[in-house]
């Protein structure tokens, strides 16, 4: 294919990108501790710099088709070799630009988040590894390359969790992430494999050719339905652990232990959707199988993480477990043929989740503040935990700015019409249902989970909103002497609320679909019409009208929640009463049932073995070795026969050798007979047998 | 010359070691550490260089001389070669082991106790390991292959903890029990393969073995492959590179129905398949493969710190150089034969190690039980005898060297200052020490395989590479990876602990007061090690382009000489 002839340069100014970022961290690393408050600057110089690049490149490469390129060698060994492939063409672009925009948005932020934190320079510098791992990853069209930036977004996000590494639940959170993640790495690595010892290659582009056409390169076997399957569930379990889905969908709740803004960025706009842009750029490698896997994983995982989001009272746990929710969605979008609004709805949500992350995050900064300030002022700590939603309520009159922003975030994520959430959304429940007419059977669950999901989408945003912008503020009901609390609470300023009314532009739906607003096409939206489409389903006329009977179920949804919070008596307990209640809050006990049936054995198989192997294996040895060599008497000390040796000949070497080799030969029968002195002399009169006999022969 | 002096430097830093009094402790600690320095540089001016322009033969650079020949009269003759040479697998271990050589001196500055043989044995030690990574004469080989023992065996019996001699008599009586049939091998071996230019001059057709032109000594082999080179004419010798020479697809120097010749059987088993076994047992301790294991752990919890480096970096790698360069080398057929088996005790090091490191208590145990599972990758690798997977297992050896070095420093931190080793005794020290949380987070992350440090790399080399196998199943290396997903679960569990949450220190009192961050020494020495994890995983070509020729080589000798073996097994005549 004929190259555009500015593409080299788009790809020139995309591999900057990364490569600033990590400059940036090295450099961070290194001098952070001399840099103090200048590091501040100079992230937001960076973040602010990569942001026009990839802008730039944005607008160099949308609308323009382009191959992958390869960079030159990485390594090789034997015939295993990987190349720096990368790809620049239309989503990728989008991608960048997503990631480069969020990443200076929250970079914004966290200046005014962060300002009093001292070991903010660190944070500068983990930030900035991690915008370089999931641009490479972006960039990346080598599964090899993409799984070892997979990796290092997963490491940037350990650090970033366990940030306030002196925290009680940071250090849990990280672990568990880190190897809940580790779980999927080993589908992912197990899927590398199985895809190389039958293409013999693990080029993105090459291995999508060969799969499509079926093609098999010369002295390989062709790939049997068993291993296509397998493989593709290996690359799926690597999506699963890292977008967060069932069954690895635990380690997301635990990671909000994290700073707010990182939550956002990472946990909600950014890294979790990694796991999905892998499916997006996997799709054609994936046997039918596996793709029905997707589409009921998606939904399922919507589902239940919605229903968990009811009932959690950290104002980050409910829009954890809809993160969670969220990317239910996209994955079944992979799987229903949807791709496309799959990547569509990534956008969108990475804009509204992080939005709402970022509200969240200047609730808790707003009240961080009021605590400093009531302790200055009362001399008497103002004690009770900032992120409780219970605790909260009339924020609209004490943060209003905050609370507008946040009402379009919620409308958004809602899918109200005229928001982004809406069209993105729609189109991904439209093709669920389009695709369990084609199917039939059982294929219907899948639109009914996801349905039901997005009905509870608007009711669990709407109890959130409820509890902490409506009604009045309730902290002095629960906690004497803190009654007027209320009047420290100040608006954030506006440095934090500037990138949420950037954000928040782009929760509206004309950013995204200028010519029609309501219904997302290839032709009424810039973005799906950027991106190729894999499968259309025919239009029919139930589908007009399918989107609005959603947002009416959400509507009704929403209104009930009204009427169902509005006035009601809040109750501060440790586990809500009620079995349905208490199996939503505990998200369906995935983390005990787990604990029992994964984890506990594997540390009791340990448990066993190190029993096996002190007792077994080694009480073997020491049984062989007592009955050997005891009979001999034992070695009564080996410092003896080390200061022997040191006195006899370490110190005669000066002495002559003749003589020395003498007092060894006159000496040796006096030292205690120990195992040590019959094994030299076994080895030696070996030595000495074999040279007598050659000697006997040459005689 | 170039390669005689990298074994000549630390003799003559022992010898002056030994001359000099005991009081000179300050002197006897330079010297040491001047000479591996000296080594290190030696290496990198005047090896290195050389070797990296490669060599038209198989061997880059080889140094040879006649050491012992004894005349047999009608059996011909015994001849043993002082014989170096390297190749790329011997150049990348070198390369590993003069590197470590002075971090583990600098390290041992903190010894105490009887400093005049402790650097003595350190030397002896070096000397013995430099000169087994290039000796190319069996006998040769052996020699040094258990002087290692001596100097090993006193480091961890004198210098060790509570229960060191415990620990070095096991060491000892392990590793002693490999090479008792390392050396009845030799034995067999040396009437089995005859030096053809030697045997030349014997049968009176040149004057001096230098002579022989390549006609004459394609002469000879023709007539000892027909039968017809008398006795008293066969030169025999313990020379590695004739043991594997090979014409037309076999071997090139074997006497034909000699012990060793294929064919030939021993207590009923082909004896050169019994040769293999026996021999891989010996290096399979080792390195050491579940369940020849057991003597690993004991050995380095109670060894000092630097001799817990040495015996990590280096000394296991003697295992897989010796099954390379021994086993596969002389008897390749034998890893054709128990290819599966040997990827099967590969996986199951790799998945008992990281099993059990999950329940060590003792931080020092943790590590020696994930060196066995690290290890594991090394025998997978080797299983395939695929080039991928050959380089992958030099590659993990090379990059376990510097991460074990790293981590078993870090143990030693601690250690230096609490006495303590207890994983629970610990808490919060990242607030405490934070450029030894640096540190230990880098060796930590590198043993777990994160991308962008040395060991991803050779451990997905290896995993390729052995899937890639035509001749194992491709479950050996899913399960393989496995081990990554354990490896998280038992570092991360230990970094949690000791490092988040607030600082403290539950074992005996005071002691907690002691932990302050790193000294400019343990800076010094872990800085370069840190360093090494990185560049290489960035840049692992650096190492892999070292021996990529090499190891393709020898992979496809092996490769056609096994073949030809299990095509032509049995159905040799012997001579009458």
């Amino acid at each position: 294919m004929e190259l555009p002839a500015e593409i080299p340069s788009a790809l020139y100014l995309a591999l900057a990108i990364p490569l600033v970022y990590v400059l940036f961290f090295a450099l961070q690393s290194f001098f952070g501790n001399k840099f103090r408050d200048k590091g501040d600057s100079l992230a937001l110089l960076v973040s602010g710099g990569n942001f026009a690049l990839g802008l730039t490149v944005f607008t160099k490469v949308w609308g323009t088709h382009s191959g992958p390129y390869n960079l030159g060698e990485w390594f090789s060994a034997g015939p295993f070799s990987i190349s720096f492939t990368v790809h620049l063409d239309n989503v990728s672009a989008l991608m960048l630009l997503l990631v480069t925009g969020i990443t200076f948005l929250v970079h914004l932020f966290s200046k005014e988040y962060m300002k009093h934190d001292p070991k903010r320079q660190r944070y500068w510098a983990f930030l900035s590894l991690f915008s370089f791992s999931m641009t490479g990853l972006v960039l990346a069209w080598n599964l090899l390359l993409i799984f070892a930036f997979w990796e290092l977004v997963g490491f940037s996000s350990y650090l970033l969790i366990g940030f306030w590494h002196e925290g009680k639940v940071q250090g849990s959170a990280s672990q568990k992430a880190f190897i809940v993640n580790r779980i999927g790495d080993v589908g992912f690595i197990a899927g590398m494999l199985i895809l190389y010892v039958h293409y013999g290659d693990l080029d993105l582009s090459s291995l999508i050719g060969m799969s499509l056409f079926g093609e098999t390169p010369p002295g390989f076997e062709p790939i049997s339905p068993f291993w296509k399957i397998l493989a593709g569930l290996g690359l799926t379990l690597g999506a699963l652990s890292k977008s967060a889905q069932f069954p690895l969908q635990v380690w997301l709740p635990d990671a909000m232990a994290g700073p707010t803004p990182v939550s956002s960025l990472i946990h909600a706009a950014t890294m979790v959707a990694a796991g999905v842009y892998l499916l997006i750029s996997c799709v054609p490698l994936f046997h039918p199988v596996v793709l029905d896997t997707l589409a009921f994983t998606g939904a399922l995982t919507a589902l239940i993480a919605a229903l968990s989001a009811l009932t959690q009272n950290d104002i980050k746990g409910v829009l954890a477990y809809s993160t969670i929710s969220q990317l239910g969605f996209m994955v079944m979008g992979v799987g229903v043929f949807a791709s496309e609004f799959s990547l569509f709805h990534l956008a969108t949500h990475a804009f509204f989740k992080c939005g709402l992350f970022l509200t969240a995050g200047a609730i808790i900064h707003a009240l961080h503040e009021a605590q400093k300030k009531w302790r200055s002022q009362h001399g008497s700590k103002a004690d009770f935990d900032v992120q409780d939603i219970r605790l909260m309520g009339g924020f609209r009159k004490l943060m209003p700015r905050t609370f507008v922003l946040y009402l379009i975030f919620a409308a958004s994520l809602a899918g109200l019409p005229l928001f982004s959430g809406f069209l993105s959304k729609d189109g991904l429940l439209l093709g669920a249902a389009a695709w369990a007419k084609g199917e039939g059977g059982l294929a219907f669950l899948v639109p009914l989970m996801s349905v039901t999901a997005a009905v509870l989408t608007a009711v669990y945003i709407s109890r959130h909103a409820i509890l902490i912008f409506f009604g009045e503020y309730r902290l002095g009901k629960f906690k004497e002497g803190l009654g007027n609390f209320a009047g420290q609470i100040k608006e954030v300023n506006f440095w934090m609320l500037l990138p949420l009314a950037v954000l928040a532009v782009f929760a509206l739906a004309p950013v995204w679909a200028i010519q029609n607003p309501i219904h997302a096409t290839a032709e009424s939206s810039w973005l799906l019409g950027g991106i190729p489409a894999i499968h259309l389903w025919p239009h029919e006329t139930w589908m007009n009208l399918f989107p609005w009977v959603i947002s009416l179920l959400s509507l009704a949804g929403i209104v009930l929640t009204w009427n169902r919070y509005r006035k009601r008596n809040i109750q501060l307990e440790a586990s809500p009463s009620g079995f349905l209640k208490r199996l939503s809050y505990h998200h369906f006990y995935f983390d005990s049932i787990y604990q029992k049936l994964i984890v506990q054995p594997i540390f009791a198989v340990s448990a066993a073995l190190n029993f096996f192997d002190k007792k077994i294996v080694d009480g073997a040895v020491n049984g062989i070795a007592r009955v050997v060599l005891e009979k001999q008497g034992g070695i009564r000390s080996i410092s003896g026969i080390a200061s022997w040796v040191e006195k006899n000949i370490v110190d005669r070497t000066v002495n002559g050798v003749a003589g020395g080799v003498m007092g060894l030969a006159r000496r040796s029968r006096k030292i205690q007979s120990g195992k040590l002195q019959s094994y030299l002399i076994l080895t030696l009169f070996g030595l000495l047998l074999l040279l007598g006999y050659l000697f006997y022969f040459a005689s | 010359m170039t390669l005689t002096l990298l074994i000549l430097i630390p003799l003559i830093g022992l010898l002056a070691i030994l001359v000099l009094p005991k009081k000179h402790e300050n002197l006897i600690k330079q010297i040491a550490l001047g000479a591996t320095v000296l080594q290190m540089v030696w290496f990198l001016a005047q090896v290195l260089p050389v070797a990296m322009q490669g060599g038209t033969g198989e061997f880059i650079i080889e140094e040879e001389a006649r050491w012992l020949s004894l005349s047999l009269g009608s059996l011909g003759s015994l001849n043993i070669h002082y014989h170096l040479g390297i190749d790329g697998l011997s150049l990348v271990l070198l390369l590993l082991s003069v590197m470590i050589f002075p971090i583990a001196t600098l390290a041992s500055f903190s010894i105490k106790r009887r400093i005049k043989t402790y650097f003595a044995l350190i030397l002896l030690l070096n000397l013995s390991i430099i000169g087994c990574f290039m000796a190319l004469d069996f006998f040769l080989f052996y020699l040094l292959y258990e002087f290692m023992l001596l100097p090993m065996f006193f480091l961890i019996g004198v210098w060790g903890g509570e229960r060191r001699e415990y620990a070095a008599i096991k060491f000892f009586i392990y590793t002693l029990f490999g090479s008792v049939f390392m050396l009845l091998i030799m034995l067999g071996l040396s009437f089995s393969f005859i030096d053809p230019a030697e045997s030349a001059v014997l049968a009176g057709l040149v004057d001096s073995a230098e002579n022989a032109t390549p006609e004459i000594i394609a002469q000879i082999q023709q007539q000892l492959a027909a039968c017809q080179l008398p006795g008293e004419f066969q030169a025999h010798t313990f020379d590695i590179t004739l043991m594997s020479e090979t014409v037309n697809g076999g071997l090139a120097n074997i006497v034909p129905g000699s012990i060793f010749d294929y064919g030939s059987t021993l207590l009923g088993f082909n004896a050169r398949i019994l040769a293999f076994l026996v021999l891989f047992l010996g290096f399979a301790i080792k390195i050491p493969v579940v369940p020849l294991h057991t003597w690993l752990p004991d050995a380095h919890v109670e060894a000092p710190t630097p001799v817990s480096v040495l015996l990590a970096a280096i000394l296991l790698k003697v295992g897989g150089y010796g099954i390379l360069r021994i086993c596969y080398s002389i008897f390749p057929e034998g890893g054709l034969v128990f290819a599966d088996w040997i990827a099967f005790f590969g996986v199951l090091s790799i998945l008992y190690g990281a099993l059990l490191a999950m329940h060590q208590k003792d931080l020092k145990a943790l590590i020696a039980y994930s060196s066995i599972s690290h290890m594991g990758f090394v025998l997978l690798g080797i299983a395939s005898m695929e080039p991928s997977g050959i380089n992958g297992a030099v590659f993990q050896m090379f990059n376990h060297g510097i991460v074990s070095a790293a981590l078993f420093l870090v143990v030693g931190v601690i250690y230096d200052r609490t006495h303590d080793r207890t994983i629970a005794n610990y808490s919060g020290l990242w607030t405490k020490m934070p450029r030894y949380t640096v540190a230990v987070l880098i060796a930590f992350f590198a043993s777990m395989g994160l991308p962008g440090l040395n060991s991803f790399v050779s451990e997905m080399v290896v995993l390729f590479g052995s899937v890639n196998s035509a001749g194992l199943s491709h479950w050996f290396s899913i399960l393989a990876v496995l081990g990554i997903l354990f490896a998280a679960v038992y570092y991360l569990r230990t970094f949690r602990q000791m490092f988040f949450g607030s600082f403290g220190y539950y074992g005996s009192e005071g002691h907690g007061r002691a932990l302050s961050d790193l000294t400019s020494r343990e800076s010094l020495l872990l800085f370069p090690l840190c360093l090494a994890m990185i560049v290489l995983g960035l840049v692992p070509s650096l190492v892999l382009d070292l021996m990529d020729v090499s190891i393709s080589d020898f992979t496809v000798r092996i490769g056609e000489l096994s073949q030809s073996f299990i095509d032509l097994r049995g159905s040799t005549i012997p001579c009458p």
